[in-house]
């Protein structure tokens, strides 16, 4: 008879993991301090003792100067570097942003949401905020997804740093960027530790084997690939009390969590000409069972595949004013398919069949000058075209058709201008806008406008309002099935207008204070409702407004101690002033990464608080606090760096709101987990 | 269940062939000894230890014959700790070197070579205003730097860093710069 008994690991498993884990750090620690005597690094020749014509041909790696204009910006602009990702051990991008002030993320076991300023509506595959890779869009055209977890066509290992700008950003990128715009910078051939194997072993039987080559070549020809393969069964047993009763097991799901991607990368530059192109692939087998389908038997799961190749071409045009011009080149292909065990001819188990396919081109090219010392503009057109959009749902054996996409295809022409200029030594002003013209509803314009006031470039002062907006994609707009949903190609984007105040300051050297208070109203909010003919339809309906204010101090010292500490007070509400789900009052973020040894153990613990959020069916998910630890050791011996992290240390039960598909009123997260990672440079 | 049975395969060879690719990689380690492309700030800072080589201050701008020169950095400092490093333990004359930082131009205070950060953009003709006839070799990054009042400005060709010079501005601020460093600069008015 199967076990009633909530587990929340593989009870068996702990304490070898725990002995595992004692001879490790015990290694780790005879190791680090015995092998002083072997040099870290490759010698770096003293730069000094070369002489002048020697230092003119020294090539070098540009330092990334967008890191040290962050005050300088029409926004507020948080970093994550590879440091950041490795001291803390996030596995995925969705574990990166909780460094990210008021962001908060939850997993229902299919799909990592993020939340931002109050706004996480439970289903939205995070259609509000706009994910780049290396400035390529990666929300899809039929369903605005951006994948945050293992999802996301990138490994994590890949990532040079994350570039995140909380506010709307459609004034220059279009549609999604409502709440946040996540720009995410791979390594290149120029970066440092390029060149390396990881290898992963974690709690469920998660493993992963990851490796990149990156080399700059004598000719300037910059290139670096990666690939990975991923491989987890997921929590054992998750219970959920919605289920618990002798049919459905006692509401465990056992064994049925499991994950798999594989994802690889590879990015070349030659002399302003850029080539990337990225493939990644995931299945999650789904342990919930949505949609009312059958609990508890393995088999229903869901598959996401992302692809893009792009060429792009950077010159200086006018390098007296600054002048560079860009263009782009780009195709995209994103396929999803969900298989779903559903109860409804039993005893026999039907199967529904989800597979969506769309692929698109688009080209842009982008000017940008210096007109005098005190006023430089952006301006730049892009062109977007669909090639392939197909939807298809239907129960397998025997065939039956349930929904499809109607006849769909898409064209979007956008136009931006953005102006900078500069009103006295110390104002600043920066104004834009974009038209997005699209041929399914028309157009969108999103105006901004930010004032900077910096008496010095220790401090500044930012007024930020915007405007953005989200295109109703094709899910929304042409989906049609006789039994669940029809379309409505009369739907409007959803538009949203933010205003924000920001204090920017920097304290010493080495620490940055940021306090910020903003509004927002977001409108025609895409909502699906109930039509009278028993299907459901996306309408614009709704809205919700929010405001809030967040003060965050980061640190970086010189010695290796890198810290951070936020709080957000968060207030959103619907248009009837009641307050929405998923929606925290309050969240707290906080970590510190302490040197033991400095450039070679780092200690980090860091924590997330997150107050008490509505559920859909009005019931409450109680606030939750979680911490986590990673001890990373870099060169324990040569070119050898092993780090060990500990997820959800205090082993909290904690739960995320749960979408309308779910029977389940809240999703339970995962509990104390384990990851050991090696990485082995070359 | 089948799937399961599959997937249990797939694990092992997964890990498998991950070990085997660090055993075979490990083994294949012969990049020792292979330069890698230096980092853009160190090279900035060599060139401004070489600066303090190849300029001369009059003397006045020394209290005595044990006192440093002073490089000063104003704004944003992108070295981070590479200039001190660079710096350390070396002596230009007799003489060793500092680096001062400076938050805002107000702050700034005695020294003899000033890099002006790309951060003060906006307020350029202030900072150099402040140190005009103060002897002080005016040193930054933004684009045409050496063009828009300063002395010299660094340069990126394709990724080597180069820089040029303006000689009438430095011998006006009473700067003596050795031919040596003419010689591989780029002279601009």
């Amino acid at each position: 008879m199967k076990t009633q008994r909530y587990h929340s690991y593989n009870g068996h498993c702990f304490g070898a993991w725990a002995v595992a884990c004692c001879i490790l750090l015990a290694t780790m620690a005879a190791c680090v301090w015995a092998d002083d005597a072997v040099p870290s690094q490759d010698a770096q020749p003293s730069l000094t003792e070369l002489g002048l014509e020697e230092l003119m041909n020294i090539e070098v790696i540009s330092a990334s100067k967008k890191l040290q204009k962050l005050s300088e910006t029409p926004a507020v602009v948080f970093v994550i570097t590879r440091d950041d990702i490795r001291r803390h051990g996030y596995r995925t991008l969705a574990e990166a942003m909780r460094q990210v002030i008021g962001m908060y993320v939850g997993s229902d076991r299919i799909f990592n949401y993020l939340g931002v300023r109050g706004l996480a509506r439970p289903g939205d595959v995070n259609t509000r905020i706009l994910l780049l890779l290396d400035g390529h869009r990666i929300n899809n055209a039929i369903f605005d997804t951006a994948m945050l977890g293992e999802d996301l066509s990138l490994d994590i290992e890949s990532i040079e740093r994350i570039e995140v700008v909380k506010g709307p950003g459609s004034a220059l990128w279009g549609t999604n960027a409502l709440m946040a715009v996540i720009n995410v910078i791979t390594q290149k051939g120029s970066g440092t530790d390029t060149r390396r194997t990881v290898v992963e072993h974690g709690t469920h039987a998660r493993r992963k084997a990851f490796v990149e080559y990156g080399s700059v070549y004598d000719s300037g020809l910059e290139v670096c690939g990666s690939f990975s393969s991923l491989d987890s069964n997921g929590q054992g047993h998750i219970y959920f009390p919605e289920f618990d009763n002798p049919a459905t097991n006692y509401g465990v799901a056992e064994g049925i969590d499991d994950e798999r991607a594989t994802r690889g990368y590879v990015s070349a530059s030659y002399k302003g000409l850029t080539f990337l192109f990225n493939r990644g692939k995931q299945k999650k087998v789904i342990p919930t069972a949505p949609y009312g389908g059958v609990f508890n038997v393995d088999g229903t799961f869901q598959t996401e595949e992302r692809g893009f190749a792009e060429l792009s071409y950077e010159r200086d045009v006018l390098r007296s004013h600054s002048g560079k011009l860009l263009f782009r080149l780009y195709q995209d292909e994103h396929e999803y398919n969900g298989n779903y065990l559903l109860d409804i001819a039993a005893p026999t188990l039907a199967t529904f069949n989800g597979a969506t396919t769309s692929k698109w081109w688009g080209s842009e090219l982008r000017y940008s000058q210096d007109i005098s010392a005190r006023l430089s503009v952006i301006c730049g057109i892009e062109y977007q075209k669909s090639t392939e959009l197909c939807a298809l749902a239907y129960l397998a054996d025997p065939y039956y058709r349930l929904a499809q996409l109607l006849d769909s295809s898409f064209e979007l022409r956008s136009y931006y201008l953005q102006a900078d200029a500069a009103l006295s030594d110390s104002i600043r002003l920066v104004a834009g806008t974009r038209l997005d013209d699209y041929s399914t509803f028309g157009k969108a314009w999103s105006p901004r406008v930010a004032l900077i006031y910096s008496p010095s470039s220790s401090t500044a002062l930012k007024l930020l309002y915007g405007e953005a907006f989200r295109a109703p994609n094709e899910y929304e707009r042409n989906y049609c099935s006789d039994f669940f949903q029809t379309g409505n190609t009369d739907l409007r984007p959803e538009e949203m207008a933010t205003t924000e105040l920001v204090w920017e300051q920097k304290v010493g050297r080495d620490s940055r204070l940021v306090t910020s208070m903003f509004h927002y109203r977001l409108n025609d909010l895409i909502t699906q409702v109930m039509t009278p003919g028993g299907v459901v339809r996306f309408e614009n309906v709704g809205g919700v407004a929010s405001d809030g204010v967040g003060i965050q101090i980061e640190s970086r010292l010189a010695n290796g101690l890198t810290g951070y500490f936020g709080l957000t007070g968060l207030h959103a509400r619907d248009a009837n002033g009641q307050p929405i789900s998923n929606s925290p009052r309050l969240v707290l973020n906080g970590g510190i990464s302490i040197p033991l040894m400095p450039g070679k153990v780092y200690l980090t613990p860091d924590v997330q608080y997150i107050s008490r959020r509505k559920t859909l069916s009005g019931g409450n998910v109680h606030s939750w606090a979680v911490a986590n630890l990673t001890i990373e050791a870099r060169d324990v011996s040569r070119d050898l760096d092993m780090s060990f992290s500990i997820y959800n240390l205090l082993d909290e039960e904690v739960f995320v709101p749960a979408r309308a598909d779910n029977v389940q009123d809240q999703i339970p997260q995962d509990r104390r987990t384990f990851r050991l990672q090696l990485t082995r440079r070359f | 269940m089948v799937f399961k049975g599959i997937f249990m395969n797939r694990r092992v060879c997964s890990l498998i062939v991950a070990v085997a690719i660090c055993a075979v990689l490990g083994l294949a380690d012969n990049c020792h000894g292979k330069s890698r492309p230096a980092a853009e700030y160190q090279v900035k800072a060599a060139y401004i230890y070489n600066f303090a080589k190849f300029v001369e201050w009059p003397s006045k701008v020394f209290s005595n014959a044990n006192s440093p020169i002073i490089i000063g950095v104003l704004g944003d400092d992108p070295f981070g700790d590479t200039l001190e490093q660079t710096i350390k333990d070396k002596t230009v004359n007799g003489r060793r070197l500092q680096v001062r930082r400076f938050d805002k131009t107000s702050d700034v205070g005695v020294c003899h070579m000033l890099f002006v950060s790309s951060s003060e953009k906006m307020r350029l003709s202030k900072a150099l205003d402040r140190v005009k006839d103060s002897n002080v070799l005016t040193i930054g990054e933004m684009g045409g730097f050496a063009r828009q009042g300063g002395m010299i400005g660094f340069t990126m060709e394709g990724n080597k860093v180069g820089f040029e010079i303006n000689l009438e501005r430095a011998k006006k601020a009473g700067l003596n710069v050795s031919s040596q460093l003419l010689k591989v600069a780029k002279v601009v008015r």
